[in-house]
């Protein structure tokens, strides 16, 4: 008896770590499978964190290829790099715009003309002097603003487009760093293609891209940054292939004197935009646009921002997250938009 | 008859412990400057302590969150933000190079990405 008991336990030890061992294998086998159709890949870009990934058979030749854009953009768009396009026409006042900054100019253009000044790439003298360029961070003088201001003035920029030269008057700087992120984000969606990958999601720091649909052909789940403690996400969409970006003043400030000062300057007053508003969320296939338009409505406000989308419903979508904690999705999300919280849907008319 | 016992039990234990390992997967993996540093699981209360040639960063894993809960970085964004728990979450120190990113449980509300 005592002797088949111990056949029966040896026999019941073994299967036990056999079955055990079978299940965890074959799911590891499962997992390098996948592993071998797509490539993830994160980097220190711009400033910022990024996060690639691409599904498929070139992969990793995509995210190699992507990465390699997001440097070379990096450094022709960088206003600190000497030897940048925008530096040089910063300094000497003029200058001819290479493909990418053409479009960039263009797309700037079209931002300043349609927010009424609110998107203008000649702040940059008003961030430099908030020390928001270099990490400098102090609290500049009301008449030094006002002076300051003087100088922005997207209209003031002369551009011929036939030779591509512009001119800035001597005081004005220009600065692509509101739209060069989401550009970014075009480029490496248009790259990825080129490599052939149909499916693929990056997160340029915070900005997201999307090629295709997920490799399953569902859509991709992106959610919004809550910035409450007790809350994971403001919401969740569910989207195909489009640009999401976020804007809000908890991204980059300074305090001083128990003051908070973040980085969205008002054009319009020099300072921090005291909007109400938590965050803005854009949903467009342009990433350039996605990009500009968060700053905009974020420093236009709820009703501001509202009937700026009306104007222009066709081409993006917005999530709005106010100060007193109510969130307005646009109608065209109305059916990918999840969320725990309440919201209000904002119709086109 | 035992033998049979025995093995059923086998069986079944074999299957439901290794379900159980799997299900409580959820971890943050630490990154500097691109390479892995380490892997911890959430669900044991952990100091991290970081110090190179980037600067200093203190990690609290504790009750199923991490927090950052020092750093000598300039701007101290990573120990303003909130506690993170779920998978894609990050805290990045930027200055430092150093990303903390929940990981694990690929069924942890599906989420693909995170915009901030």
């Amino acid at each position: 008896m005592k002797h088949i008991l111990k056949r029966g336990l040896a026999a019941g030890f073994l299967l036990f770590i056999g079955i055990f061992v079978f299940l965890w294998g074959s799911n590891d086998n499962q997992m390098e499978n996948q592993k071998q159709d797509s490539t993830t890949q994160s980097i220190f870009a711009m400033d910022t964190y990024m996060d690639l990934t691409a599904y498929g058979e070139n992969s990793e030749g995509a995210v190699e290829a992507a990465i390699a854009e997001i440097h070379r953009l990096d450094a022709l768009f960088s206003t600190g790099n000497e030897t940048s396009e925008v530096y040089i026409i910063n300094q000497e006042k003029s200058g001819v715009l290479s493909e990418d900054y053409a479009y960039l100019f263009g797309r700037s253009m079209e931002l300043w003309e349609t927010t009424n000044g609110i998107f203008d790439i000649t702040v940059y003298p008003v961030m430099r002097a908030w020390g928001f360029v270099d990490k400098s961070y102090r609290v500049p003088e009301e008449t030094e603003l006002l002076e300051l201001l003087d100088f922005v003035d997207t209209s003031k920029v002369v551009y011929h487009k036939e030779t591509g030269r512009i001119e800035l008057p001597m005081q004005a700087e220009i600065d692509f760093g509101g739209i060069a992120k989401g550009y970014t984000s075009m480029r490496v969606s248009q790259v990825m293609k080129e490599q052939g990958v149909e499916s693929a999601i990056v997160n340029l720091g915070g900005n997201v891209q999307t090629v295709g649909e997920k490799p399953d052909g569902s859509k991709w789940k992106v959610a919004i940054k809550s910035p409450y403690e007790d809350i994971p996400y403001l919401g969740v969409l569910a989207i195909g292939e489009t640009a999401v970006i976020t804007s809000g003043g908890y991204e980059r400030y300074f305090e001083e004197d128990g003051k908070r000062y973040h980085h969205i300057i008002d054009t319009r007053t020099g300072y921090p935009a005291q909007s109400g508003l938590i965050s803005v969320t854009i949903v467009c296939e342009d990433g350039a646009l996605a990009d500009g338009l968060s700053t905009s409505l974020y420093v236009m406000g709820k009703d501001e921002a509202i009937a700026y989308w009306r104007a222009h419903h066709k081409e993006f979508e917005a999530v709005i997250c106010t100060q007193e904690d109510k969130l307005y999705v646009t109608e065209g999300l109305q059916d990918c938009f999840t969320s725990q919280l309440e919201y209000e849907i904002v119709s086109a008319q | 008859m035992i033998v049979a016992v025995v093995l059923v039990i086998a069986a079944i234990s074999a299957i439901w412990l290794y379900g159980g390992v799997k299900k409580s997967g959820s971890q943050v993996r630490i990154m500097i400057d691109g390479s892995e540093y380490g892997t911890y699981s959430l669900f044991e209360e952990r100091v991290i302590e970081i110090a190179n040639e980037h600067g200093y960063n203190r990690f609290i894993i504790s009750q199923g969150k991490v927090v950052m809960e020092e750093a000598d970085c300039p701007d101290g964004y990573c120990v303003e933000h909130k506690a993170i728990r779920h998978v894609k979450e990050t805290i990045v120190c930027l200055p430092h190079k150093l990303v903390a990113e929940i990981c694990g449980n690929e069924h942890d509300m599906g989420i693909d990405s995170i915009t901030q």
